[in-house]
C-alpha cells in the first residue's frame, strides 16, 4: 500500500534520528545548540556551491557545513568579539549570501520552500546512501570518542588535567554536529533541523539515569517521532518535516509530567 | 665516578630536594590578554606534606594550579611531576577542579561520575570489574557520600558535589591530589568531611595541595604554604612563610575584615 518514496523516508529518517540522538545529547549537555543554528543557516550557501561546481547539493551541504564548524571553531578560540555576536553575523551572512548566490542562477529552479522545511518524501536512492555512510563513520566515532566526550561533558578543566585532548574532542562533536544537520537538512529542512536534534535528547532526559540510556532513548524517539509524524503526514495531508517534529514535541511534553526528580531517588 | 659528600653543592642539593618532590614549578609565568596573572613563580612543594596556594582574590592561585596541570598554557616556565613530566606521572596525580558542578540536564549517578575517573586506568580495552566497583564504594565511603552513591549528581548541593569530586580523586589512588579551593562555598560538615580526608592522606604517605582563600584557618589546615600574588612571596612552613609581613605584602597592606593576620603564640 506504500510507495518506494514513503519506504525511503522512513529510512532515512530514521537513520538520521540515530545519529541525532546521541549527538543531541551532547549538544544539550555541553549547550551547544546556538553552533547548530548557525550550521543550519550555511545550507543554502552549499546548495548555490553545488550547483556552482556541479557536485550533488547534498554533499556540497555536508562540506559546507564542515568548513563553516571549522570556521567557528577558530572563531571561538580568539573571537574579536563576543562569540555569540560573531555567530550571529556570520550565520546570517552566509544566509544572505545563499540566497543571492541562488539569485544568480536564473536557469536553475531551485526549491527554496523544500530547504526551508525539508522535504522527506523526496529523499532518493543516491540521499539515502550518503544520509546511511554519514550516520554510521557519526555513530563509530561518538562510540570510539565515547569516554572522552564525557569527560569534557562532566569537567572540561578537569578533562584537560588528565589529559584528554579537550580541543579536539570538541572538535569532532562540533563537526559531528555538522553532519547530522546537513543531512537532517534534507528531511526537515534548516528551520527545523536543529529541533531534530535537540528536542529528542531534551525529551529522552526525563527517562533515563545515565548517560548511555539517554543517548540510546534519544535514538528511539526520535525513531518513533519519524515513523508517527510520516503517518500523520500522509493521514491528514500535512507536510510531514513538521509533523516529525510536533511528535518529538509531545515525547518532550510527556517527560515533562514524568515526576524524574523522585523516580530516580533512591 | 661517585662525587665526594664534601663537594656536594647548595645547587645540587636543591636538584636532589626537586628529584624526590612531587611537584616543582620553575619560572611559572602565565599571562591573560598580555597581563600576567602568574609572573614567574618558582616552588618546590614538599612530599608527604600538605601545602596551601595562599593569597588574595586574582593572585593567580587556581591560574598557577592550572599551568602545572597543562590547563592553560603558560608563557613561560616548567612543572615538574615527582621528577619527570606530567603526561609520564599521570597515574600519580589527581586533581579536583574549583566548584566542579554538573548540569541537572547531565544523567549520571554518583557512582558513574566516580567511575568516570577510572577509565583513562584501563585504556581503551579494559573493562570495568569487580575490583573497580569496590575502589569506587570505597572512596565514596571516605568522603561519607556512600549513601548518595545511586543519586542523580545533578541533584546535589554544591558541597556534596565536591565530595563527590573528591572521591573521583581517590579512587584514582594517586600520590600527588591538588585541590583547587575545595572548601570555597562548602557547608561546615563537608569543610570538616574534606580536611579529614587530606589528613589521612597526609598520614599515608600522599601530598596535597590545595589553592585555599581563608586565612583564618591556614595554620590549623597546612603545614607549608606559598604565598604569592602574581609574583611569588614566601614559601615553606607555615611557620616562617605564613608571616604578617608576607601577607602584608600579599594583600598590599588592606587586609579585609575579618581576615585574622596570624599572630605568634608563645609555645
Amino acid at each position: 500500500m506504500f510507495a518506494d518514496f514513503f519506504f525511503r523516508a522512513l529510512i532515512g529518517g530514521i537513520a538520521i534520528t540515530l545519529a541525532a540522538g546521541p549527538i543531541g545529547c551532547f549538544v544539550v549537555w555541553l549547550q551547544v545548540a546556538y553552533f547548530g543554528t548557525a550550521l543550519a543557516h550555511t545550507v543554502l550557501l552549499g546548495v548555490a556551491l553545488g550547483y556552482l561546481l556541479s557536485i550533488d547539493p547534498a554533499l556540497a551541504v555536508l562540506i559546507t557545513c564542515f568548513l563553516f564548524a571549522g570556521c567557528l571553531m577558530l572563531l571561538e578560540r580568539r573571537a574579536p568579539v563576543s562569540l555569540d555576536t560573531v555567530l550571529g553575523v556570520l550565520a546570517h551572512i552566509a544566509l544572505a549570501g545563499g540566497l543571492v548566490a541562488l539569485a544568480f542562477m536564473e536557469q536553475m529552479r531551485v526549491d527554496l520552500l523544500g530547504y526551508l522545511f525539508g522535504d522527506i518524501l523526496s529523499i532518493g536512492h543516491a540521499d539515502l546512501w550518503l544520509i546511511t555512510g554519514t550516520v554510521a563513520v557519526t555513530l563509530t566515532a561518538v562510540s570510539w570518542q565515547w569516554h572522552n566526550l564525557l569527560a569534557i561533558t562532566i569537567d572540561r578543566d578537569l578533562a584537560a588535567a588528565e589529559g584528554v585532548p579537550v580541543e579536539r574532542v570538541r572538535l569532532l562533536l562540533i563537526f559531528l554536529l555538522a553532519a547530522v544537520i546537513a543531512i537532517g537538512m534534507k528531511m526537515v529542512g534548516m528551520l527545523l533541523v536543529v529541533a531534530l536534534v535537540i528536542i529528542p535528547a531534551a525529551a529522552a532526559r526525563r527517562f533515563a539515569s545515565t548517560p548511555e540510556f539517554m543517548a540510546i532513548m534519544a535514538a528511539v524517539i526520535g525513531a518513533i517521532s519519524v515513523g508517527a509524524g510520516l503517518m500523520v503526514s500522509l493521514a491528514w495531508d500535512i507536510p510531514a518535516g513538521p509533523a516529525i517534529v510536533l511528535v518529538s514535541g509531545i515525547f518532550f511534553l510527556a517527560g515533562l509530567a514524568n515526576p524524574v526528580r523522585k523516580v530516580f531517588r533512591s | 665516578m661517585q662525587a665526594p659528600l664534601e663537594d656536594v653543592t647548595a645547587r645540587d642539593a636543591r636538584e636532589r630536594a626537586d628529584q624526590d618532590s612531587p611537584l616543582v614549578l620553575r619560572g611559572m609565568t602565565v599571562a591573560y590578554d598580555q597581563k600576567p596573572a602568574v609572573f614567574s613563580v618558582d616552588a618546590t612543594f614538599r612530599s608527604g606534606k600538605i601545602s596551601g596556594i595562599i593569597g588574595p582574590n586574582g593572585a593567580g592561585k587556581s591560574t598557577l594550579l592550572r599551568a602545572a596541570l597543562g590547563v592553560v598554557k603558560p608563557l613561560a616556565g616548567r612543572a615538574t611531576f615527582f621528577g619527570s613530566t606530567l603526561a609520564r606521572s599521570r597515574n600519580r596525580v589527581a586533581y579536583v577542579p574549583q566548584r566542579a558542578s554538573v548540569d541537572w540536564d547531565f544523567p549520571a549517578r554518583v557512582v558513574d561520575v566516580v567511575a568516570q575517573g577510572l577509565y583513562r586506568r584501563l585504556g581503551l580495552l579494559g573493562r570495568f570489574g569487580r575490583e573497580h566497583d569496590g575502589m569506587v564504594m570505597a572512596a565514596l565511603e571516605r568522603v561519607g557520600m556512600e549513601d548518595f552513591a545511586s543519586r542523580q549528581i545533578g541533584q546535589l548541593s554544591g558541597g556534596q558535589q565536591q565530595r563527590v569530586f573528591l572521591a573521583r580523586a581517590l579512587a584514582q589512588d594517586a600520590r600527588l591530589y591538588l585541590l583547587d579551593e575545595p572548601f570555597a562555598g562548602v557547608d561546615a560538615a563537608t569543610e570538616r568531611a574534606i580536611i579529614k580526608v587530606l589528613k589521612a592522606l597526609r598520614s599515608e604517605g600522599g601530598t596535597v595541595i590545595a589553592v585555599h582563600h581563608d586565612l583564618s584557618t591556614v595554620e590549623e589546615y597546612f603545614d607549608e604554604v606559598l604565598v604569592m600574588n602574581v609574583r611569588k612571596i614566601s614559601a615553606g612552613p607555615v611557620e616562617t612563610a605564613f608571616t604578617p609581613e608576607a601577607l602584608d605584602i600579599a594583600y598590599g597592606g588592606r587586609l579585609e575584615p575579618g581576615m585574622r593576620v596570624p599572630q605568634k603564640e608563645p609555645a
